[in-house]
């Protein structure tokens, strides 16, 4: 049976006007874009195109766009960068993130907290999955030195002020870092308030182990690798070019389309909400659109694992997702969902959709049967009948 | 007693006894080759094995399954997947706390001495046949 695929979030299939270039790229150039001869010079002439592609979209300095191996890297860079950048600077530090951030930000967090002593400040949500903009400013302290705040979540869709925290955050003088994966090419972003800024290829049409990672000039920072000079000795190693140029061309189209792939996956999030949110033993988790972008919709079955609905929706041919995929081998309460709810029968049973926008009518009226023939099967024959 | 942490190869089993869904009581230190599976209804690789544990041999050793769930539920499956092995229900902690467990499906070989001689996780089907 052929499976419909509603994990866009966990990873997107490269770009139709990608993949060629993507792949004649890698057969023509595979010279190091960091040597000195001709076909060096052409590697690197289209490592700089891209970079200087990206920084126009951005509104940033070309030499404020960095390549790395993805979002996870990105994170981890701006956020360890900075700490290492001011250790012997200031002593004292203090951080805040939310929540509900992505593994990749939030246990580094943890980790600076925990093995570092650094000073940690988690910010709660509400039940929206939202910050409040009061609590952060109270929690901003002389020593505050970084804080960071998801553009999307990405479980829940869930969108942060970003902009209204990036404001009070500069005010503060502490370095704002957001993690932009989920909402690039989805939801607007002004990056005029934001150090440091994380996006991944692969989430949006690009080839899979690119990211990028936006770092102000004026910030304060050290490297976590030491090697060669790539990257401005910020993050060292060859430089791998079709994922470079991949990643400037998805970004291109993120942007140029974003505004009518809003409305389509609008119309398809309001479309499978409505549907779902009538069925008995369904309880949506993702807010309002007003609050939410509309590629995600999470939803819960209490009393049923998570592992329990994904199966069973595989199994009726739609390939969905609870957590992030970095965290789905064997979790059994999604940490977003807990931190929005604190309900533990809603945090074991989340499970996320993500769309894109060239679902078609047919793919929707397919997805919403099978959950609703899912929760029937739940209901007459038990939550394990998909086993047998 | 000391609780055992790290298990590995070449080390004797718990002396820990459980007693399964069917209110059978079962010691891990007795003298049968025997396989302990170690599963989870929230583990999606989990769910994909379920079926497939029939199709491990048990003529030359016993296969029990501690599968996180209610007994309930590990009763139903039991019964509707004809599994003629033992289950005991438990929970993920209990599995980490006992075994040192944390990432499921994992699978631990003890032979007749009750030595420890093959651990590790169970990554698709195929790998079950290595128990067989």
């Amino acid at each position: 049976m052929n499976k419909l695929y509603f994990d866009y979030c966990s990873s997107s299939p490269l770009h139709p006007y990608i993949i060629d270039s993507y792949i004649e790229l890698t057969k023509r150039v595979y010279s190091n874009a960091s040597s000195f001869h001709s076909m060096g010079l052409e590697a690197n002439e289209i490592v700089e195109g891209s970079r200087k592609d990206i920084a126009n979209l951005l509104n940033v300095e070309p030499e404020e766009v960095y390549f790395t191996s993805g979002a996870t890297e990105s994170n981890n860079l701006a956020i360890l960068g900075v700490i290492r950048g001011l250790a012997d600077k200031k002593l004292n530090p203090h951080i805040i993130c939310t929540a509900t951030e992505h593994s990749s930000v939030y246990n580094c967090y943890k980790k600076l907290n925990d093995e570092d002593n650094v000073e940690l400040t988690i910010l709660p949500v509400d039940r929206n999955g939202r910050i409040s903009i009061k609590l952060l400013e109270k929690s901003l302290k002389p020593n505050t030195v970084l804080v960071s705040i998801m553009h999307v979540n990405n479980e829940t869709g869930v969108i942060q002020p970003v902009e209204e925290a990036g404001k009070l955050i500069k005010k503060s003088g502490a370095y704002f870092h957001v993690d932009g994966v989920q909402g690039f090419g989805k939801i607007h972003i002004d990056l005029s308030n934001i150090d440091l800024y994380t996006l991944s290829g692969h989430k949006i049409g690009a080839s899979k182990g690119i990211g990028l990672s936006i770092i102000k000039k004026n910030i304060k920072f050290k490297p976590l690798m030491y090697g060669g000079g790539q990257e401005r000795g910020v993050r060292p190693g060859t430089t791998n070019i079709p994922s470079v140029l991949s990643i400037s061309q998805a970004s291109k189209i993120a942007l140029q389309d974003r505004e009518k792939r809003y409305e389509d996956l609008t119309k398809i999030n309001k479309w499978v909400r409505t549907v779902i949110e009538n069925i008995p033993g369904i309880i949506i988790n993702s807010p309002e659109l007003e609050d939410s972008s509309p590629h995600i919709l999470n939803f819960s079955v209490p009393g049923v694992s998570s592992a329990l609905l994904i199966s069973f929706l595989e199994e009726k041919g739609i390939i969905a997702s609870s957590q992030s995929a970095c965290s789905s081998k064997s979790n059994k309460i999604s940490r977003v969902i807990w931190e929005m709810t604190r309900d533990h029968g809603l945090s074991s049973s989340s499970v996320r959709l993500s769309f894109h926008e060239n679902n078609t009518y047919e793919e929707i009226e397919f997805l919403v049967s099978a959950i609703r023939s899912m929760t029937d099967d739940i209901k007459n024959r038990g939550k394990f009948s998909f086993l047998y | 007693m000391k609780s055992i942490k790290n298990f590995k190869i070449g080390q004797l089993i718990s002396k820990k006894s459980y007693v399964t869904i069917e209110g059978k009581k079962i010691k891990l230190m007795d003298s049968r080759d025997k396989i302990l599976m170690f599963m989870s209804s929230h583990c999606v690789k989990c769910l994909k094995l379920l079926p497939e544990l029939v199709k491990v041999n048990t003529e030359q050793r016993d296969l029990y399954l501690f599968f996180s769930a209610d007994s309930e539920d590990c009763l139903e499956l039991k019964n509707k997947l004809f599994w003629e092995f033992e289950v005991i229900s438990t929970t993920e902690s209990k599995i980490e706390k006992d075994f040192n467990v944390s990432i499921l499906p994992y699978y631990i070989l003890v032979n007749d001495k009750n030595i420890i001689t093959r651990l590790g996780n169970v990554e698709i089907v195929d790998d079950l046949n290595i128990l067989s």
